[in-house]
């Protein structure tokens, strides 16, 4: 009898594991889309990881807003370099350099949570949430029209609004929607590409203008509304040689974002003011990365490109406010000497901090001015129009500043220096150059740069397509000269 | 459950069992050299086990009339078959194992006699583990095993190495063989909490039979753990010490002195702008970085241990101690750990429990990386013409921007300290109502507590650039739990000459993984750890960094096995199992694995051993099986679904897609064959085991490439056919065998063949691309892609380049690349030579590997021209410089690329891992003393090594050294072992 006492408890043992139950398992700290997305409040926060994308070194982390100016005359590198972008800065990429592979899919992951977005809000929209979907949905739209454009800068040989070269793939499904194994989509041409984004754009717009509450505030701008959509517009329309369109656009955004005073203008570069900031990119302890810290890293006092003594030499140090908020000579926060470097520190930190956490501001009235300077400047007769633009930018930033007389070639020219100058570190010169002259000459170039000059037949202009993406995707065609 | 054990005792009942004529025979056994009674040993007639030994080593068995021979087994002794004859009283004295072939072997949940298996497994002895000073108890196992390919990556104190079996069958899943110590699963690299010298033996099994009953996870082989139990008898103590000293090994990549550095900065244009006078004090300098960071490390090691018990409870009680300081300043490993196995017998039922807890704490250096502040980097990049400290005592800071290394080492800790509870309990009944039917339980829980904890104080570089600038202090707390539950019906019968053993488990396994951590900022006052942490406030930058996580897997499985047998000669396995796991879709969850193997000991036969020019083989056993197991580690707990994790920005927080579903996603599945032969010659002198086995992973999981157009890179499918080929080779031979002097000799040597046999039709010809490697069908995983590098055009100072079509290029394209060289080493093994004299024992160990290539990109960062602002290779300084220049070195002003075959060497080696030298007592001296055996040693690890690659260790584990080497340890150590 003592025997069964022993086999029923071990009987019991054997019965304390049920069948199937217990491999069934639900993860806690993370989410099915299911659960991830359960009304329309949940869609709007979604945004933040569309936000959140854009911080990426591959975007404005790096390589879309510091780049233009590493692979430019904007920017001289020095020899504490870790020489990390060589290959890009020297022009020598090839279809698998990292650098091009991270920013074409960063790109693209922006785009990705905008489709998230755009494509769930309707399952919660009704006619009471209406015009929290009419913001979702703007913001998103947006972004993925402005990630698409900034591709499109990249791949693109030719920017004119109707050109038939190869432009990019335009992606309005997001990856849950797909079957992302078999997704392998072509490029558009160039004139296709533009209707895409010029169509996201103007839906974007009208959507934006009847929301339900405030999407910036007076001292914030994170987040892309109204304004910052007309900010986009002009971009676009600048590049596709749609002047009438840039200076319409320029114009909503300069009345309703004035240039800011010389007293205020250092202060946007700590984030104390959004003065004339149309959308910045939000950056701070705790949340998001250091900005251009591959340029110089005051938080590890690193110096690896200074600013360019030759362009430095046309900025006025006493007068004109840019030159000191933009770099210092000789600067350290603390660790290493960089003798007579011309040490960036527009993106230092915010206040007093150098810890390279600020905002990044994506869009501003300062380019406003010359987007519709370079837009009258174009088109015929209105040459006197670009010059009162670009004079009333330089009276606001340099200090007694005397009106200029430039017309014609001169005009053009001075606008190209005014843009250096103006956005200096934002990312353009690259693009600048791509959609001008085409070429690049550095002044003081040298070790370890090993390249200094960059012809406009250059196949380089236009960065090879990534070989991750062709292997994967022979649909996607390849970039010339790669 | 309940269907099936009513269908098992069904099945049980059938089986009929019957004696003819019997007689009965009585006993004791005895350990030869102790004459101490073994108790628990085993009787067995006919393959077939009738009875065991009880109190005082005595036993009673009834054995059918026309049995011929006993056989007599205990764990971790030679097996002893006594014929028959007309006497029925024996004294049986039993020597503890030494030979492979003849040995008991525990595969976890059994323990049969080797003769009974018919798969792939070796046996490493606890004393080959035991005396080696070094934390984790993998990294011992190198070159011990035909088959196990083990390389430490790091000398790291406590750092675990890479183990793999039989070649990598996996990808994106892991490819870490499964370890079981005593029935429960442990975490496969964490040993340094665990004391090796507690390990009786340990198991590797590596083919499908062997490896059937761990199916589910037996992909990638299994080792197999079994610590020390108790022996009934008198209590025995012993006394374990060690002491040891630890070299850093020598360097083969030569870098530049001070004044070839600065002769070589003047010819680089003066990028300091030294004067003559600066120059020329500079040129004195030489400092040498690597002596600053290193040093002498210190082993210590105590032990104790107790072992005992009698016929009803036995047990096994240790303690250690394990104190080991790093040859890099700063690093070091304390351990302690304590042990409690105890078993009772009470009749029909027995339990028993393993327990073992340890502590260990850790101080780490970084390593493996490129990072400018880690210090180890500054052995390459230092330049020796920098000092570590000013004149007044203040930390030097350098011109070329590098942090200084003492400074960054002295201003930073790393530490875990680590708690690590492995336990089961088990029940066994052996049911009085069939003879030969037990039913067991056994259950255990792997606890494992890291705290690790990461200061930066705000007077170091790293300090001084983390988020608001003033020093950093990181804790995380991650702690383990896995439950493993087994119950099994087992039932061992015999009938003629017919012997089987069935049985049918049931197995649950369930993993708890969660972690919490948190990084402080500002570390502004005087206290540089947690308690210095100031608030974070919108200005001030120190908003601390919090992190959670949580996350739960589970296994369940089914199975029954079956071993038939018949004459003790013809042998028969066969394993059938389901298995279920979380981390798949629903409808992919469940799997069936089988197996099957048979074994023929081929010597038995009657006209074997009739045909005379076949008598100097004394054993001869052909063995073969097939069979599949499961893979499913290393890909995520829910790798099957879309999962959204919060995202915040400026303040709100939503959901982010950070993985993408594929509820298609099934089981990693491996068929293994294997064919192999046991032989053993000259009276046991030679021992050959040869062993061919072809594994082929099915289903692997691996990352289809994606169009990156929706953001996503890659998606974790079934996607390809992975194979393993290759040839085992063990051989054991006593080349000298006098009364005095013995000489043995042990060998083991493995050929794999490692190669992608297909991939999915939508993956590119190319294969699947990453920077230096490429996976392509019919080639081997993760094989180099490089552009072929010749050498430097004389007249320009250009690289030359080999294109694939054999012409050569200046111009560098990534469309030239090509397959060169295998990453992971295709031929390695070791061999051991024994020397015994008398009271005098001599063991030479060597491990060994080739054909492999490594690529050196710690030497492409001290060879790239643009870092002349740091230190650089010597080789550089011949670079080419004008027309007609005869070198191997580019011009220094072309664009640097790293992607060739100029950084890829041959990682082959051999080298002396453990060589000691021993003294035992004779045993009367001992004896005098009061003691049962006192035996001193000496002995050393890799003290020599023979490599072509230039780094510090060419024991480098995938193929690439990265940068920042910590190498494995150069050891001289002095131990002294007392029983009594």
């Amino acid at each position: 009898m003592k025997h069964i006492s022993k086999i029923i408890f071990t009987l019991f043992l054997f019965a304390a594991i049920s069948c199937g139950k217990e491999i069934a398992i639900e993860p806690t700290h993370s989410a099915t889309i299911e659960n991830a997305f359960k009304s329309i409040d949940d869609v709007e926060k979604s945004l933040s990881d569309m936000y959140i994308n854009l911080r990426a070194v591959g975007y404005y982390g790096r390589n879309l807003s510091v780049m233009g100016d590493m692979m430019t005359d904007n920017l001289t590198e020095v020899g504490t370099s870790l020489a990390n972008f060589r290959e890009m800065t020297d022009w020598a990429y090839t279809s698998n350099n990292g650098t091009v592979a991270e920013t074409w899919q960063a790109c693209f992951l922006v785009i990705n949570a905008a489709n998230i977005a755009i494509n769930n809000v309707d399952k919660f929209a009704t006619p009471a949430t209406l015009k929290q979907a009419n913001s979702i949905k703007g913001q998103g739209l947006a972004i993925r029209a402005m990630a698409h454009f900034d591709l499109l800068r990249m791949f693109a040989d030719n920017f004119d609004r109707n050109a038939t070269g190869l432009g990019i793939p335009y992606i309005t499904a997001s990856v849950l929607e797909s079957s992302p194994v078999a997704f392998k989509p072509s490029r558009f041409t160039i004139k296709e590409s533009y209707d895409k984004i010029y169509a996201d754009l103007a839906a974007a717009k009208t959507l934006l203008a009847d929301v339900n509450a405030p999407i910036n505030t007076a001292s914030r701008r994170d987040k892309v509304d109204l304004v910052s959509v007309s900010a986009i517009q002009a971009r676009v329309a600048l590049y596709a040689k749609d002047y009438a369109t840039a200076i319409s656009n320029a114009t909503t955004v300069i009345n309703a974002l004035p240039l800011a005073s010389r007293a205020v203008f250092p202060t946007i570069w700590k984030d104390a003011s959004v003065s004339e900031v149309a959308f910045a990119v939000y950056n701070a302890p705790g949340e998001g990365g250091r900005l251009a810290g591959d340029v110089y890293s005051g938080a590890s006092d690193r110096l690896q490109f200074e600013g360019s003594a030759e362009l430095f030499n046309q900025i006025d140090a006493v007068n004109d406010i840019r030159y000191n908020t933009y770099v210092i000579r000789s600067y350290t926060s603390g660790i290493t000497a960089h003798p007579n470097r011309l040490v960036p520190v527009k993106y230092l930190g915010k206040g007093t901090s150098f810890d390279g956490l600020v905002n990044f501001k994506a869009f501003r009235t300062g380019e406003m001015y010359l987007i519709r300077a370079e837009a009258y400047a174009n088109t015929a007769g209105q040459g006197v129009n670009a010059l009162l633009d670009l004079n009333a930018l330089r009276a606001a930033r340099i200090n007694g500043f005397i009106a200029g007389v430039e017309t014609g070639a001169a005009l053009t020219a001075a606008i190209e220096l005014e843009r250096r100058k103006e956005l200096w570190m934002e990312g353009h010169r690259w693009f600048d150059l791509k959609r001008t002259s085409r070429t690049i000459a550095r002044q003081n170039c040298g070790a370890p740069a090993t390249a200094c000059t960059l012809a406009s037949t250059s196949v380089k202009w236009n960065w090879p397509i990534p070989q991750g993406e062709t292997l994967a995707n022979p649909n996607m065609q390849v970039n010339p000269g790669y | 459950m309940r269907k099936m054990i009513t269908l098992s005792l069904v099945m049980f009942f059938v089986v009929s069992n019957a004696w003819a004529q019997t007689r009965q025979l009585t006993g004791k056994i005895t350990d030869v050299q102790t004459g101490t009674p073994l108790i628990g040993a085993n009787v067995s007639a006919d393959g077939k086990t009738i009875g065991s030994t009880g109190s005082n080593g005595t036993f009673t068995v009834t054995v059918p009339a026309n049995t011929k021979t006993l056989s007599f087994s205990y764990l971790g002794y030679d097996i002893q078959d006594v014929k028959l004859g007309t006497a029925s009283t024996f004294t049986i004295q039993m020597a503890p194992a030494e030979k492979q072939l003849s040995d008991v072997v525990v595969t976890g949940y059994q323990t049969i006699q080797k003769k009974q298996t018919v798969g792939a497994l070796t046996v490493v002895k606890n004393e080959t583990i035991k005396n080696v000073p070094i934390g984790s108890f993998d990294q011992i196992l190198q070159g011990q095993s035909s088959g196990l390919l083990v390389q430490s990556n790091s000398g790291q104190p406590g750092a675990s190495a890479s183990v793999v079996i039989r070649g990598k069958g996996s990808v994106n899943g892991t490819t870490d063989p499964l370890y079981v110590l005593d029935g429960i699963q442990i975490s496969a690299s964490n040993f340094s909490s665990l004391n090796p010298a507690d390990f009786e033996s340990v198991t590797v099994l590596k083919d499908a039979s062997t490896t059937a009953i761990y199916g589910s996870r037996g992909a990638n082989g299994v080792i197999v753990i079994t610590s020390k139990k108790g022996r009934a008898g008198k209590t025995m103590f012993e006394y374990n010490g060690q002491y040891g000293q630890s070299t850093f090994p020598e360097n083969k990549l030569v870098l530049m002195n001070s004044a070839q550095k600065i002769d070589y900065e003047l010819a680089r244009g003066n990028p300091y702008g030294w004067t003559t006078t600066q120059a020329d004090s500079l040129r004195k300098v030489n400092t040498v970085w690597q002596d600053l960071l290193t040093r002498t490390g210190i082993t210590n090691s105590h032990q104790i241990s107790a072992r005992g018990g009698n016929d009803k409870t036995v047990f096994f009680i240790s303690g250690s101690i394990f104190n080991q300081s790093g040859t890099v300043q700063k690093t070091g490993l304390k351990r302690y750990t304590g042990r409690v196995n105890v078993e009772h017998t009470n009749g029909i039922l027995k339990l028993g429990i393993n327990t073992s807890g340890g502590w260990s704490d850790y101080a780490n250096t970084s390593e493996s990386n490129t990072g400018i502040a880690t210090p180890l980097n500054a052995i390459r990049w230092g330049n020796p013409y920098e000092t570590p400290y000013t004149r007044d005592g203040k930390y030097q800071q350098f011109v070329s921007g590098q942090p200084n290394p003492i400074q960054e080492l002295n201003e930073q800790d790393r530490g875990t300290k680590e708690v690590k509870i492995v336990t089961n309990a088990y029940a066994e009944v052996r049911l009085p109502f069939l003879k030969g039917l037990s039913v067991r339980t056994n259950w255990g829980v792997d606890y494992e507590n890291w705290d690790q904890t990461t200061l930066f104080t705000r007077f170091g570089v790293s300090g001084q650039s983390a988020q608001g600038l003033n020093g950093s202090y990181n804790k995380n707390t991650r702690i383990n739990t896995r439950f493993t539950g087994t119950n099994s019906i087992n039932y061992v019968t015999s009938f003629k000459e017919h012997g089987l053993n069935v049985g049918v488990y049931n197995e649950f396994i369930q993993n708890n993984l969660s972690s919490f951590g948190y990084t402080g900022y500002g570390l502004t006052g005087n206290f540089q750890n947690g308690a210095g942490i100031t608030p974070g406030s919108p200005t001030n930058g120190f908003i601390p960094a919090v992190n959670e996580n949580k996350s739960k897997s589970a296994l369940t499985s089914y199975f029954a096995t079956a071993a038939y047998s018949f004459k003790n000669r013809y042998f028969l396995n066969g394993t059938f199992r389901r298995d279920g796991s979380s981390r798949f879709g629903a409808n992919n969850r469940y799997a069936n694995f089988y197996t099957i193997g048979a074994a023929y000991a081929i010597s038995d036969e009657d006209f074997f051993q009739k045909t005379k020019f076949l008598g100097f083989i004394d054993n001869m056993k052909l063995r073969i099986s097939y069979g599949t197991s499961g893979n499913q580690e290393g890909i995520g707990s829910f790798a099957s679904r879309e999962l959204f994790v919060n995202r915040t920005y400026n303040g709100v927080s939503g959901p982010g897609l950070s993985q993408l579903p594929n509820p298609d996603l099934v089981w990693e599945q491996r068929r293994k064959f294997n064919v192999g032969i046991d032989i053993s010659v000259l009276k046991g002198r030679v021992q050959a085991i040869v062993d061919y086995y072809s594994d082929v992973t099915d289903s692997l999981f691996l990352n289809t490439q994606l169009s990156r157009t929706q953001g996503f890179a890659s998606l974790n499918a079934n996607i390809g056919k992975l194979g393993n080929k290759g040839w085992e080779f063990t051989l054991i031979t006593e080349n000298i065998r006098t009364r005095d002097f013995k000489w043995t000799t042990n060998i083991n040597f493995t050929i794999n063949r490692n190669k992608f046999i297909a991939l999915t039709p939508t993956t590119p010809a190319t294969g699947i691309v990453a920077a230096t490697t490429v996976q392509r069908v019919g080639f081997p995983l993760n094989s180099n892609f490089l552009v072929k590098y010749l050498g430097v055009n004389p007249a320009n100072g250009n690289s030359i380049y080999e294109k694939p079509d054999g012409t050569t290029t200046e111009t560098y394209s990534d469309n030239d690349k090509q397959i060169i060289g295998v990453r992971d080493a295709p031929y390695f093994g070791g061999f051991t030579n024994t020397f015994k004299y008398k009271n005098f024992e001599l063991g030479v160990f060597f491990s060994f590997l080739f054909g492999n290539k490594i690529y050196n990109n710690d030497r492409a960062n001290v060879e790239n021209p643009t870092y002349y602002f740091d230190n650089m290779a010597l080789l550089v300084a011949s670079e080419w410089r004008k027309a007609g220049d005869i070198t191997n070195i580019p011009r220094a002003n072309q664009t640097f690329r790293s992607a060739t075959t100029h950084f890829l060497e041959d990682g082959s080696f051999l080298r002396l891992r453990n060589v000691q030298l021993s003294y035992t007592l004779p045993n009367d001296v001992a004896k005098r003393l009061g003691l049962s055996n006192v035996r001193v040693y000496a002995g050393g690890q890799n003290l020599w090594t023979g490599f072509k690659f230039l780094g510090f260790d060419p024991e480098v584990s995938g193929g690439g050294l990265t940068g920042a080497q910590y190498p494995a340890l150069k050891t001289v150590t002095v131990g002294l072992t007392v029983g009594f």
